[in-house]
């Protein structure tokens, strides 16, 4: 049993946790439910070591405990997967699960690789993973390193285990497999806290969920058949929120391609992919992280070098050696699905990030920038976005998540591009701002008359948004769906039955 | 902007007028118009190419080769001069557009590590100018008198040239696209590309325009002393870094100012001139330029952990 009482815990100017009271009980799903910036991370983390709470107390079976460091944390059997996939790729699969413990399997500095393949047998068959111990974790599937990551925390003999967004990369049935596991550590008594943005299986597998809101707790609740989708978003937001409504039909220009590709292949990443492009429309592209869309949009844009194929904008075939040239000559934006790593200058303020799509347009002929242009057009994005800030000059690691997704998203609507790709927009994105970047990539289709490419991999948002979706598997187009703009709205079921068809 | 945030906004000026104090309380003839005039006579030359460096240190790079460039740059201002005074101030600076652009083409072609391939062409450079002119030349014409003589309200021309460079940078820095794109690529190489920002050519431009900082020094040097010597610009590369991390600019890139280098490279000459006038051995300067890079760096990197470690609100 994992009991939090009082848990706060102050980063400067916010408080990210405040007086915060949850008991995780043995052998049940304890879901970690909330907004992005609700507080959900900083708790784990304060669970987990990395964190040192400013205030309350953390009692393990009764014991009160106080963490200095994650190694603390793992020598009382808590278990901790990361959101992100965490392996050493170029080891073995033994090497991965007794990275946390390599002490119980050494004698005299050697490791006895014996016993610790027989050991990590045990845990690769606890979590149904067909590899064997010596083989290299490199090649594997992203599910198989995430099950990988999890026998790893078992192996601790963990008796409390806390799974971040596990199943943001799986496939369904990858992440049904892994309910079944999930399954038998809460009958082997096993503590096991989730966290998930998707509120389908929030339903399906929790017995309780705690929602968090601005670092408070909100209330804890059962999780009997009488909870609603639509209950919780509304605890997590605090009012209610219309999810996923029907948005309408675009004017497509069926005539007008503004892009067409043709054969565009990456080696090791995509091959021989082909599609056109209108005005007005937007283009889905559905498929799993690693099936080879986000290459192909940074092979599209010059980022990557392209092993064969061609591109033609407006009918005319274009050679785009670089990002600038997608830019300042073609017109084309990119939104990137890794905000804090390739969307945003996080220590920059907005101003930095919003102006650098426009520099090339307004600088003067001595290529100075000039101030008042620049702010001028910041300080319209920020409007139209409503961008919580106090002003164009914060720096946007201040922001919330979905603000910065917002401001990532601003960058690209000031650049006045023709043709935009938004890679996985709303990842990581709380409800509200989801639904806000949902009406902006809309209006750019149908009111401004724009294309647009949507690549997610989350399906409500596509069929939602896109009117014509190709499906993407191991770096090829392995289908289309069209006639989702043809006045006879589709229900989520029948779209997402064909594009199951095409995965499986 | 308040008194107090002025202040801790500006640490390393603050720093400056300190230890000018302390000198100027500590150390005899330490506060007279010669020693002042000196202190802006010696920081002309190397200072240039400090500033010139941290321009390259801004975009994510940096430079060693700036000393062996300079020697060279000193040596061929002086030949130059045996056949026209004119090209004694022009061919160092095309020969240093060639210099800069080669570092900034091994760079970005190859994607090579600017520090190992300016480690490299430090020591080509090094060699080129001794095998040049082995050994120390005297400056012929009197073109080079003119221009260290030449003085306005009895402060030489050279040292106005230092300051204009440093103002010039400083809008090249802050107020064109090149100089924002600078910043952006300094601190993040991945999300300056795809914002549509052409960093190989920005970092190119970033170490021609070093390289011709280092030759305006190496001229402003020669006609000073009145002799070009082949290895003049030994260690300068060494106080040229000191000056600018002094100064406040990070060495993972992305923040500083000409400016900020300004006040570095004061900041290192004061110091130096203290312990000058105060009689401590030659010796000790090494170990003190060697301490202060270490204290500057540290401090850079104690900064960095900071700003790490705080997840920047509700954005963790």
């Amino acid at each position: 049993m994992l009991e939090l009482k009082n848990i706060s815990k102050e980063f400067p100017g916010v408080k990210a946790l405040q007086d915060v009271s949850v008991t995780f009980h043995n052998g049940e799903v304890h879901t970690l439910l909330g907004e992005n910036g609700a507080g959900k991370s900083t708790l784990i983390k304060v669970i987990s070591g990395d964190y040192q709470p400013d205030g309350g107390e953390i009692r393990v079976d009764g014991g009160l405990v106080r963490f200095r460091n994650s190694r603390e944390a793992i020598d009382h059997n808590i278990g901790y997967v990361h959101q992100e996939v965490q392996v050493i790729p170029e080891s073995t699969v033994a090497e991965n699960i007794i990275l946390d413990q390599l002490k119980n399997f050494a004698s005299r500095g050697f490791i006895n690789w014996d016993k610790a393949n027989a050991f990590t047998q045990q845990y690769l068959d606890m979590v149904e993973l067909e590899v064997k111990p010596t083989d290299v974790v490199r090649k594997m599937t992203v599910a198989q390193k995430k099950l990988i990551q999890i026998a790893r925390a078992l192996a601790l003999d963990a008796s409390i285990i806390m799974l971040d967004e596990p199943t943001a990369s799986l496939t369904e049935s990858e992440a049904e497999n892994l309910f079944k596991i999930i399954g038998r550590l809460k009958e082997s008594g096993t503590v096991v806290i989730f966290v998930s943005h998707k509120l389908e299986e929030v339903l399906k597998i929790s017995d309780r969920i705690s929602v968090l809101r601005d670092g408070e707790l909100v209330g804890t609740i059962e999780n009997n058949n009488n909870v609603k989708k639509s209950d919780l978003v509304t605890m997590m937001v605090g009012r209610e929120i219309v999810l996923d409504k029907f948005m309408g039909f675009l004017d497509v220009k069926k005539d007008e391609v503004v892009m067409e590709v043709q054969g565009y292949t990456l080696e090791n990443n995509f091959e021989d992919i082909s599609f056109r492009l209108h005005r007005g429309e937007i283009l889905g592209f559905y498929g799993l992280v690693g099936s080879g869309r986000t290459e192909l949009a940074k092979t599209i844009l010059g980022v990557f070098r392209k092993d064969a194929g061609s591109i033609y904008i407006e009918g005319k075939e274009a050679h785009i050696p670089h990002m600038r040239t997608a830019l300042e000559k073609y017109k084309i934006g990119y939104v990137s699905e890794n905000r804090k790593e390739e969307g945003l200058i996080l220590i920059a303020d907005l101003q930095d990030n919003i102006g650098v799509t426009v520099w090339h347009r307004i600088a003067s002929k001595l290529r100075l920038i000039p101030q008042k242009p620049e702010q001028d057009i910041c300080r319209e994005m920020v409007d139209k976005l409503a961008i919580k800030t106090t002003g164009i000059r914060q720096t946007v690691n201040h922001l919330s998540g979905g603000n910065q997704q917002k401001v990532s998203m601003a960058k690209w609507l000031a650049a006045q591009c023709d043709i935009l790709i938004v890679d996985e927009p709303t990842v990581g994105v709380d409800v509200g701002a989801k639904e806000y970047i949902h009406q902006i990539v809309w209006d750019m289709a149908k009111k401004e008359n724009k294309a647009v490419i949507l690549i997610s991999s989350d399906m409500p948002e596509l069929i939602k948004l896109a009117r014509r979706i190709c499906v993407f598997r191991e770096g090829r187009i392995v289908g289309e769906i069209d006639g989702l703009n043809d006045g006879v709205e589709k229900t989520y079921a029948e779209v997402s039955a064909v594009i199951g068809q095409y995965l499986a | 902007m308040r008194p107090l945030q002025f202040i801790r906004s500006q640490t390393q000026l603050v720093i400056l007028v300190v230890v000018f104090l302390i000198c100027a309380a500590v150390v005899p003839e330490f506060l007279n118009e010669r020693t002042v005039l000196n202190i802006l006579k010696t920081v002309a030359t190397s200072g240039i190419v400090a500033i010139g460096l941290s321009v390259v240190v801004i975009g994510g790079n940096l430079d060693l080769s700036v000393g062996s460039v300079f020697s060279l740059m000193c040596v061929v201002s002086v030949k130059m001069q045996n056949t026209s005074p004119w090209l004694g101030l022009i061919v160092p600076i095309v020969l240093a557009v060639g210099v800069g652009a080669l570092n900034g083409f091994l760079v970005t072609r190859f994607r090579l590590n600017s520090i190992i391939v300016t480690l490299g062409t430090m020591s080509v450079w090094a060699g080129a100018a001794l095998l040049y002119s082995p050994t120390i030349m005297t400056v012929p014409g009197t073109f080079y008198e003119k221009i260290s003589n030449s003085a306005f309200l009895g402060i030489p021309t050279y040292v106005y040239v230092f300051f204009a460079a440093a103002i010039v940078l400083q809008v090249v820095l802050f107020k064109t696209k090149f100089g924002r794109s600078l910043f952006f690529q300094g601190v993040n190489p991945e999300a300056a590309e795809i914002a549509g920002i052409n960093k190989n050519r920005s970092t190119i431009l970033s170490m021609v325009i070093c390289s011709i900082c280092v030759a305006i020094g190496a001229i402003l040097q020669t006609s000073r002393v009145g002799s070009g010597y082949p290895i003049s610009g030994v260690g300068l590369e060494f106080s040229a870094l000191t000056a600018v991390l002094l100064g406040g600019v990070s060495i993972a890139g992305g923040k500083g100012s000409a400016l900020r280098t300004v006040i570095g490279v004061l900041m290192l000459q004061v110091i130096l001139t203290g312990m000058i006038l105060m009689d401590i051995k030659h010796d000790w300067q090494s170990i003190v330029k060697g301490a202060l890079i270490l204290v500057a760096l540290t401090l850079d990197a104690w900064q960095q952990r900071a700003a790490a470690r705080n997840p920047g609100g509700l954005a963790a």
